[in-house]
């Protein structure tokens, strides 16, 4: 990371024991956390026992596999959906506030 | 003149409904120039609401004769009890969040708005309640029209119509009800009557069922940046209470809040404006309660309540990060963020503590109120609307557990470095944040306070309910992680997202231009008619009538003499026939 010494000082003194999370090594590191974490809590399933309501619930890692599959899924329809309903900023007359 | 009926057996304070010392200070606030009168009345009030519910006993007081009905202000019970508390703490925290503004406007708004909202909860009758529910419409639309803008006061206007349409429905059907049965009472209500449909949909318009909800993600976005902190607490959550006192049990919401549960989710994934996300998360959570009200057993009514609870602390948390961020950069589209936690550290904390919360992290608020829903859910068996739901608690995440702090915080630094939030709004993104904290480690005093007794509490930590829970979440935040590893993520770009409120926003709007553009051909082409029919009519009458007309010659024409002899022969032949 290349903060000059001018960033540095519009940088909160909090913040800068934090700038590491910018870096790609973090994202390496949390990507693979979290692959072992999901990997971990699906092992767990096969140890504690848990009350299911229904079938598909009981199953082994249901509710991971779910998670990473509606996650998926619903991210995944956010390009077809964009260009389906997606318009110019403008498209209702006038522009928005923000700008 | 009203008359205050005598409710003896308990003390004033226990009489007087929590609503009362909001009003007050809110009527006051718009007569006082007094920036810091104002500022300690916005905080005061709330005390002193706070005071009065803890000093209220379960009963209903307060009773107004008017008009020969009697109305009753203060009903307060395990229900409007609940509510009345997220209200009253909810509007403290605004008071606090609000310290710096300089608005006469949007302190009174607040104020009235939050009153009307304490008002319309412990109301005891369906008068009472539609006037507090039209105060609260026209009280919070002032929070939209403080912003300024063109949009906003448009979409305040479109915000103010819906809903005083909404107030309508409810005064009508209110009437039709007291027809039928007699009595303004608001209870349990039957929806398959006249009356108690159009309630139903009074309410559905405020809870922002599907294709009923645009008002919502239309105008909060366009609030101010306390503002929409203080529309995120009252107008939805009412909604919700008024369907669990009315309808509770009635088996289509359970669908109705599925499908909200699960739509907002495709919407916020594709939204620019991080508020416009936040307010389609309201959606999605609204759904959660909508689906358990539909339920109906104590377990979903319980849950409804306790998640209502939490979700109006933690939402106003996101939406008070969110307005720190408006308040400091100017904007909260996603394109123009990232990187803010640099400058803004505490304000990431707190808004990543309201993301954690509304994602339902063990240890956070929702962990401990939205799994009694999904638990009521699989208790009647629903597994289709389970799996909506799950489904719904994967893109909560997505959307208001890793977009909202990730695009404006971390994500591409966009070089902003702008001052952290003021003290007021950092305080006040503290309190909420040690409260989604408090619900979520001790719920045991949530828990005390919902409305329906249950002989067997229920347990939100037990092995199994963490280890799914963390499947469900982890595996997600997995998912976020491979698809930006891979690029697939679709980047936040600047558009406008097309809703369903395109039906009335340009196919209603082109619609009346086609209709006024057709009707002006049409009286045209009707003027320019008669007028042609006046010119012929007026022709033949001169030359009948006018002095050179066929009346004033004094010889008849030969046509005229043959037509004349002609007729006359025929009735000479038919008399003779006829004799």
């Amino acid at each position: 990371m290349s903060e000059n010494r001018e960033d540095i000082n519009a940088v909160h003194p909090f913040a800068r024991r934090f700038l590491f999370l910018e870096t790609k090594g973090f994202k390496t590191f949390v990507f693979f956390a979290l692959l072992i974490g999901s990997l971990a809590l699906i092992a767990a399933d096969l140890i504690i026992h848990r009350h299911a309501y229904f079938t598909f619930e009981g199953w082994r890692g249901f509710h991971a596999f779910y998670g990473f599959l509606a996650f998926t899924f619903a991210v995944l329809c956010g390009w077809p959906l964009r260009r389906l309903l997606g318009r110019s900023e403008n498209y209702y007359g006038g522009s928005d506030d923000d700008a | 003149m009203p008359e205050l009926a005598s409710d003896t057996g308990v003390g004033f304070w226990a009489m007087l409904s929590p609503a009362v010392p909001l009003l007050l200070a809110g009527f006051l606030c718009a007569a006082l120039p007094y920036h810091q009168v104002r500022k300690g009345l916005m905080l005061l009030a709330p005390v002193a609401a706070l005071f009065v519910w803890l000093s209220a006993e379960l009963g209903s007081y307060g009773s107004i004769e008017v008009a020969g009905l009697t109305l009753t202000t203060m009903r307060f019970d395990g229900l409007s009890r609940i509510f009345g508390l997220a209200f009253v703490i909810a509007a403290f925290l605004n008071g606090i969040y609000a310290l710096h503004e300089r608005s006469r406007l949007s302190d009174a708004s607040a104020l009235i708005y939050a009153g009307a909202g304490l008002g319309a909860v412990f109301a005891g009758d369906l008068i009472t309640l539609f006037v507090f529910w039209e105060l609260a419409a026209m009280s919070s639309v002032f929070l939209i029209f403080a912003r300024g803008t063109t949009s906003a006061v448009n979409a305040g206007l479109r915000y103010l119509a819906i809903h005083v349409a909404s107030g309508a429905l409810l005064l009508a059907g209110a009437v039709i009800h007291f027809r039928a049965v007699g009595s303004f009472e608001f209870g349990a209500l039957d929806p398959n009557t006249l009356g108690g449909g159009l309630i139903l949909i009074a309410f559905g318009v405020k809870a922002a069922f599907p294709l009923l909800h645009n008002w919502l993600q239309d105008a909060y976005p366009k609030a101010t940046a306390t503002g929409a902190v203080v529309l995120s607490a009252f107008t939805t959550k009412l909604a919700i209470y008024a369907l669990a006192r009315g309808f509770a049990g009635y088996e289509p919401l359970i669908w109705i809040g599925a499908v909200m549960t699960v739509f907002p989710v495709f919407f916020a994934v594709i939204e620019n404006d991080l508020r416009r996300v936040l307010s389609y998360s309201i959606n999605n959570q609204l759904g959660f309660m909508v689906c358990a009200v539909g339920i109906g057993t104590p377990l979903a009514i319980n849950g409804a309540a306790a998640h209502a609870f939490a979700d109006i602390i933690f939402k106003g948390l996101l939406f008070m990060s969110m307005g720190a961020v408006l308040h400091r950069v100017g904007t909260t589209r996603a394109t123009e963020l990232g990187g803010l936690f640099k400058s803004m550290p505490f304000t990431a904390i707190f808004c990543i503590i309201g993301a954690m919360s509304i994602s339902a992290f063990p240890l956070f608020s929702a962990f401990v109120t939205k799994s009694m829903i999904l638990a009521a859910v699989a208790h009647e068996g629903h597994w289709i609307v389970f799996l909506m739901l799950l489904f719904a608690s994967a893109g909560v995440l997505e959307h208001a557990g890793i977009k909202i702090p990730y695009f404006a915080f971390f994500a591409h630094d966009s070089g902003r470095r702008p001052k952290e939030a003021p003290w007021n709004m950092l305080l006040a993104m503290g309190i909420a944040s040690a409260l989604c904290i408090g619900i979520g480690t001790f719920p045991g005093w949530l828990y005390s306070l919902l409305p329906v007794s249950v002989a067997e509490h229920y347990h939100p930590y037990t092995g199994e309910h963490i280890l799914t829970q963390m499947q469900l979440l982890v595996a997600a935040v997995f998912a976020f992680s491979f698809l930006m590893r891979m690029g697939v993520y679709p980047p936040e770009k600047r558009a406008t997202i097309l809703d369903f409120d395109w039906v009335y926003r340009r196919a209603g709007h082109s619609l009346l231009v086609w209709t006024d553009v057709i009707l002006q051909r049409l009286t045209g082409h009707l003027g320019a008619a008669m007028s042609r029919a006046l010119n012929r009519a007026d022709g033949y009458l001169h030359t009948v009538f006018s002095p050179s007309g066929a009346l004033r010659r004094t010889v008849p024409n030969g046509a005229m003499a043959i037509w004349t002899a002609l007729i006359l022969g025929a009735a000479l032949i038919l008399s003779l026939l006829a004799s």
